[in-house]
């Protein structure tokens, strides 16, 4: 089965050629001419498109007749009112079922990779396939080749996996959006995107799905490019608009992706190669030093893509795009090719580049973690927090990675993290529905009484987050704090990652828990404010249609039982085929003053937010509390201060080049111009047309001939 | 003690003094008269030459300098004709001799 | 030594560069024409100072004749030409005046470092073995005609023909349409 690989994403492929060729011409063919009337705003749910004909490409932003009534928060479409059109609704089930197929596949490779019985498997624990042959002219050999081996498959199964589910989810959420099938579309092509990005075997290819998932994010997080714009858009507390923030994501990671090329260059022009493979053979004869440095600049790419600090400004706006966008994104896979990408080259960074290669990986991601979770802190929209926490449990995989000894810890905290992060989404989505498009946490509580299954599925994600045993999130986050530790015993007392990783923990648990007080308990809620309080929004929520809560349900599976795993380090041995040397994390001191901070910090968030018995102004209260408040909410002025270098260091670079360039370039151009014709005019002077002018300068001339005689036949010295 | 040198420096002075007429005078008849006596200087070194070289056995024709002498007065008498004809039809046309004013080739 | 030879060569040396000088300098051109009658005819002294009796004559019927004549002539077809207050000289004169002072010194001192100026130009009796008792005029005549000895026949029916051109070409400038 691991040579039918190329199946999985040729199955989302041709779901998308179908939606994009067959059932979205359908139904564009099938929508009502405009009707223009006063006035009339939610009528014109399923206007039509008059500019678009049969056929039109799906995939460019076709401008909308008449606007549809966007609320300012987001969301297009009226879900009470409006119907999805059925050839939109025939090709959201294709789409869905081509990923279940995909899914199912994937299953089938893992379970061959979880029993070891792959058949013709290499040296390397795994499997390059040739999908094509890309360029083969004289010494010059590129193919399209897919690489599966164990990490490929715990990848599959995850991208596969969370991209099932929030196809199914989307059908929900996405009902009576004008653009529905065009999300499909767009949906389909991240996860082919993601796919070929996880399968490649070589740079070029991973380049290629790393690009595509760039370009998919662009597209997904602008898919309500026609919402009316707020009116201050550099309040941080309005909802970030889409385009703007669509183009900032993809200008953000652009600036990884040049260090990723040079990266890249840098190994192909050392080593001769894109494979990973053979790169992995190869590297240990290059200059260790420049090794180092060409690993340094690859990650560049993953702190774009995986949004570490300082290029993480993206994510919190990309939150412009839809939850199920956000969910499958920016929480469980694209974000994740970062930490997919270091792990692949794990042997280079941990054996042969320097240690300050990891060094740079780790202290990064630690830095984010924190930096993140103390802006998390803070925020009032349910999906900013939930952004802040994934870039900063992405801080934590970079950690993982760096202080381990093989790359399974930060893989196993990305695989668990994927399940309760897609589930947490997913379920702000559910919530986000249930209150109109409001994401304003302040405007919500007690929600659990009208929405348990989302509030208890939330409730086991958010307990997983904050590493409260049994749940998986601390069998992921544990191993990776109690290596830290030991990291920092190994380095002479070095301590910073470990006290990075233990206090963010706490900050995690507080706001995370902050969030689900706020949202779905609150004072007078049933279990000591856990379940229901009062409702501070308007309106009457109800719990989400079955496509949306049945994903959060099977979500929930893994984030209560993939921690057990991690026992007997068998996640590990899975991933590399050795036998880790098991610590029993019960056994330990290190675990319970982890636990323990987790429960102080849930416990605070529920004195404060829960039964509300301590004000909510305790910490800001005072002149400094409120300063840090403000630096905080603000993100650090980092947007602000971004924004002025843009504007002042690159512009004026700009403004000087182009000074340069009128002033010196064009001047010297000009400038000779101008000599040569004053030259001219100058030397014309000599043509006076009077003989006798030229008669005296031929004798000058024979005067001139005559010294120089003299001087040749030596009568003049 | 009058010797080639002494000719020769006379054949150069009035040269020179022909030289000078030929590029400061402004009237188109004086410049001729002033291109004669540059030939005439011409010559007279020439016959100096031919007679210094009289006695000489190695030179092959002792009077080479007379004959050169006859064709430059030849040549010059018929360029006297010509020029003089010509600055008669430029009167014609300009009313002017003055050469000054004759520079339609300036620029 | 003040004999005969080179009283003479002085004093005609003097008129013959007093007379060109007036014709160069002198404001009024009929005046400067005739100073280059004058100055032709000193000329015909040089030549027959140099033993050289035909060029001197034919000095005389040329120059001084027919090319004076004509001068004096085209000064008559073109006299309202010119004011006589006019200022006979360009206004470059300085510029040339440099060039010929400079060109003199240059000739002045390229023929007085050398051997061959101390020769002497006039000619001793012995005019024998210069030619026979015709003087200079037998054996030019020789030189120019000859057809048997070396001669300069060719250049000589050239010349009549230059002449004949310059006739032709002269009547057809200088006639009136």
């Amino acid at each position: 089965m691991v040579d039918y690989v190329w199946l999985i994403p040729a199955l989302p492929l041709a779901a998308l050629i179908i939606v994009l060729l067959v059932t979205r011409p359908l139904e564009l063919a099938g929508r009502p001419r405009p009707q223009r009337t006063a006035g009339d705003a939610h009528g014109l749910h399923s206007v039509p498109d008059a500019h678009t004909a049969p056929g039109d490409e799906a995939v460019s932003h076709e401008p909308q007749a008449h606007a549809e009534e966007h609320d300012a928060h987001g969301g297009a479409h009226d879900e009470h009112g409006g119907a999805t059109p059925f050839w939109a609704r025939v090709g959201s089930i294709i789409a869905v079922l081509a990923m279940v197929a995909a899914f199912v596949i994937s299953v089938i490779i893992f379970a061959q990779f979880f029993t070891g019985n792959v058949p013709g498997i290499d040296a390397h624990g795994g499997k390059t396939l040739q999908i094509y042959d890309w360029v083969s002219f004289g010494p010059l050999k590129y193919a399209i080749q897919f690489r599966v081996d164990t990490l490929t498959a715990i990848m599959l199964m995850v991208v596969t996996g969370v991209s099932m589910l929030v196809h199914l989810y989307s059908t929900g959420y996405m009902a009576g959006d004008p653009g529905y099938s065009r999300f499909f579309i767009e949906l389909s092509l991240f996860t082919v995107s993601m796919l070929i990005l996880v399968l490649g075997a070589n740079f070029l290819v991973l380049f290629i799905g790393w690009e595509l998932v760039g370009l998919s994010s662009y597209l997904l997080i602008g898919f309500w490019f026609d919402q009316a714009p707020p009116a201050n858009l550099s309040d941080p507390d309005t909802p970030p608009y889409p385009p703007p923030a669509a183009l900032k994501a993809f200008v953000t990671t652009r600036f990884g992706d040049f260090g990723f090329l040079i990266g890249i260059l840098i190994l192909f022009f050392s080593t001769g190669t894109f494979d990973f493979v053979q790169l992995q053979a190869a590297t240990p004869h290059m200059n260790v030093a420049l090794l180092t440095l060409a690993m340094i600049l690859v990650f560049a790419g993953a702190v774009g893509k995986s949004a570490q600090f300082p290029l993480h400004v993206w994510l919190p706006d990309a939150m412009a795009g839809p939850t199920p966008v956000s969910a499958l994104i920016h929480a469980a896979t694209m974000v994740a090719a970062g930490v997919y990408l270091v792990a692949r080259l794990f042997p280079i960074y941990a054996g042969v580049a320097g240690p300050q290669a990891l060094q740079v990986v780790g202290y990064i991601g630690g830095f984010t973690a924190l930096f993140a979770a103390t802006i998390a802190l803070t925020q009032n929209d349910i999906k900013k927090v939930l952004a802040y926490s994934t870039i900063s449990q992405l801080g934590y995989m970079f950690v993982g990675l760096a202080v381990a000894e093989t790359n399974a810890t930060g893989m196993f905290h990305l695989v668990t993290h994927a399940a309760f992060k897609a589930l947490l989404f997913l379920g702000s989505g559910c919530v986000i529905l249930a209150v109109h498009h409001i994401q304003d946490m302040r405007k919500m509580g007690g929600l659990a009484r009208f929405m348990p299954i989302t509030a208890l599925t939330m409730l086991i994600a958010t307990l997983s987050i904050s590493g409260i045993p049994p749940f998986a999130g601390f069998w992921s986050k544990d191993p990776i704090i109690a290596t830290a530790f030991e990291y920092g015993t190994a380095h002479g007392g070095n301590y910073w990652l470990y006290g990075m990783t233990a206090f963010t923990a706490f900050l995690t648990a507080f706001y995370m828990f902050r969030l689900y007080f706020m949202t779905f308990g609150g004072r007078g809620g049933g279990v000591a404010g856990l379940w229901g309080g009062r409702y501070r929004g308007e309106g009457h929520p109800q719990e989400a249609p079955w496509t949306m809560w049945l994903p959060l349900v099977i979500l929930a599976v893994p984030t209560v039982l993939l921690g057990f795993w991690g026992i007997n380090s068998g996640f590990a041995h899975y991933l590399t085929g050795e036998t880790i040397p098991y610590v029993n994390p019960f056994t330990e001191a290190l675990t319970y003053t982890g636990i323990a901070v987790a429960v102080v910090g849930i416990a605070l968030a529920w004195l404060m937010y829960g039964i509300e018995v301590l004000p909510k102004t305790l910490f800001t209260g005072n002149p400094i509390g409120a300063l840090v408040y403000r630096v905080l909410f603000h993100k650090y002025y980092l947007d602000e201060l971004y924004g002025a270098i843009i504007k002042y260091v690159v512009l004026g670079l700009a403004k000087g080049c182009e000074l340069f360039d009128i002033y010196i370039i064009d001047g010297l151009v000009n400038g000779s111009a101008r000599f040569v014709r004053g030259l001219a005019r100058v030397s014309s002077r000599s043509e006076t047309g009077l003989l006798q002018n030229y008669g005296a300068a031929m004798f000058g001339g024979v005067i001139v001939i005559l010294v120089i005689v003299f001087f040749a036949v030596g009568a003049l010295k | 003690m009058v010797t080639l040198n002494s000719f020769v420096v006379l054949g150069a002075v009035i040269f020179c003094i022909g030289l000078f007429g030929a590029l400061s005078r402004r009237n188109a008849v004086g410049i001729l008269m002033s291109i004669e006596i540059m030939l005439n200087a011409v010559n007279i070194t020439l016959v100096a030459f031919a007679s210094a070289f009289i006695h000489n056995p190695n030179v092959g024709n002792r009077l080479t300098g007379q004959i050169f002498a006859v064709f430059i007065i030849t040549v010059a008498a018929a360029e006297a004709a010509v020029a003089l004809a010509m600055i008669i039809a430029i009167y014609r046309r300009r009313n002017t001799i003055d050469v000054g004013e004759i520079n339609l080739m300036r620029w | 030594m003040l004999d005969l030879p080179t009283v003479a060569f002085y004093v005609i040396a003097a008129v013959l560069v007093g007379s060109a000088l007036a014709v160069v300098l002198l404001r009024n051109i009929v005046r400067a024409a005739l100073f280059l009658a004058l100055f032709f005819g000193a000329a015909a002294g040089v030549y027959i100072l140099l033993n050289a009796e035909f060029i001197a004559i034919v000095q005389i019927l040329i120059y001084a004749g027919a090319v004076t004549v004509l001068v004096l002539f085209a000064i008559m077809l073109t006299r309202n030409a010119m004011s006589a207050n006019a200022n006979p000289y360009s206004g470059q004169w300085w510029l040339a005046g440099i060039i010929c002072l400079a060109l003199t010194l240059g000739i002045i001192y390229a023929t007085g470092s050398s051997q061959m100026a101390l020769l002497n130009p006039f000619a001793s009796a012995n005019m024998a073995s210069a030619g026979d008792a015709g003087g200079s005029v037998v054996r030019i005549g020789q030189l120019l005609y000859s057809p048997f000895d070396y001669s300069y026949v060719l250049p000589f029916e050239i010349a009549s023909i230059v002449l004949l051109v310059a006739i032709v070409g002269a009547i057809i400038i200088g006639r009136e349409d």
